[in-house]
């Protein structure tokens, strides 16, 4: 399901939410496709937590064409968040405004560095 | 920039045969007692059903039927409403074992993820169920999943003074009495002193170690019986 997958710079990160993102190279973006829900959440959260036992990733999570985002969704978000940094990497987020508004709704958005879409 | 991609599976696979769905709710975890799965269009009628029984709205005064009845007026929206809902998980209870029909609802709530508290709230909706240790199961069972898989670290319930049925039932659960909110209920005419409880992560996990107390989450294989 998950298919590493060369592609074109989709993203175009820029100063968001007070903190300049400029991801380059050692970056490594992760685009998610259609629902972040209970049914979905807990692959993510696998994804991130093998990334995370790397030590030191850095990623880009572009969900720019996440379809429903939900209470799981949003824990998964800040689970990697939390397991990433805890192994001294980063994560970023790139995302639509149905992501923006789960993350507001749930007072999570204060806590990840967002990059604008463009 | 390295690039890969996640395509979530239910975008464009069928749904995953087995006990991750049921109806339309997806099961988010089990116990060989119970399963909690998430709200199915299918279970409107329960709440209305249950919106409208007065033996609930006297134990328990849920906040969220109350929204279902007086805000929502019963409108299916409600549905999409509940399930997108970043800031609370409510669960349909089904009994494992001679049981068709829902037993209850039980829901975390007002969940604040990163600073890791919750409040909880359960209902037994099913007369034949009550004194069945369906509830403490599922209020067990959502706290475990609360605290494993969302990061919570303290869950708090609030319970009308002369519900003792629910106050025994989070006492046994590992709840600790923490304090009295002074007539802060009316039910039937009167004012209710409501008593909060707390339970804190080290305390569940030293209940659960008692109780050899285990779950599985979504279709993983659930391991012997025990609590």
């Amino acid at each position: 399901m998950i298919e590493p997958q060369v592609r074109g710079a989709a993203v175009q990160p820029e100063i968001s939410e007070g903190r300049s993102v400029q991801p380059d190279r050692g970056w490594t973006s992760l685009r998610i496709n259609g629902p972040l829900t209970a049914s979905t959440a807990a692959e993510l959260r696998e994804t991130l937590r093998r990334h995370a036992q790397a030590g030191g990733a850095r990623l880009l999570l572009d969900l720019r064409c996440v379809s429903a985002i939900d209470l799981y969704g949003v824990a998964a978000l800040v689970f990697g968040l939390r397991t990433i940094e805890a192994q001294r990497g980063g994560m970023r987020l790139v995302m639509n405004d149905l992501v923006a508004r789960a993350l507001k709704k749930s007072e999570t958005l204060c806590a990840f560095s967002t990059c604008r879409d463009q | 920039m390295n690039v890969l991609e996640i395509e979530p599976r239910l975008l464009e696979a069928p749904p995953r045969p087995g006990p991750a769905l049921s109806g339309e709710g997806v099961v988010i975890a089990r116990t060989h007692h119970v399963t909690l799965r998430t709200l199915a269009r299918d279970d409107l009628g329960h709440l209305s059903t249950w919106a409208d029984d007065p033996f609930l709205e006297q134990m328990v005064g849920s906040e969220l039927l109350h929204s279902y009845r007086h805000v929502y007026r019963k409108d299916p929206s409600f549905y999409e409403a509940c399930l997108y809902d970043p800031t609370q998980m409510v669960l349909i209870i089904m009994a494992n074992r001679g049981w068709t029909n829902p037993v209850g609802l039980v829901r975390l709530f007002n969940i604040h993820l990163l600073e890791g508290y919750a409040f909880l709230e359960t209902m037994v909706t099913e007369r034949r169920a009550l004194r069945k240790g369906f509830g403490v199961q599922a209020g067990k069972l959502i706290s475990a999943y609360g605290m494993d898989v969302l990061g919570l670290r303290r869950i708090e319930a609030k319970v009308y003074e002369y519900n003792l049925l629910s106050q025994n039932a989070l006492k046994r659960h590992g709840f600790r009495q923490e304090g009295v909110l002074r007539k802060a209920g009316f039910q039937a005419g009167h004012y209710w002193d409501v008593i909060v409880f707390g339970l804190l992560k080290e305390e569940l996990e030293a209940q659960r170690q008692k109780e050899r107390f285990t779950y599985a989450t979504g279709d993983a294989e659930l391991g012997d019986e025990s609590a």
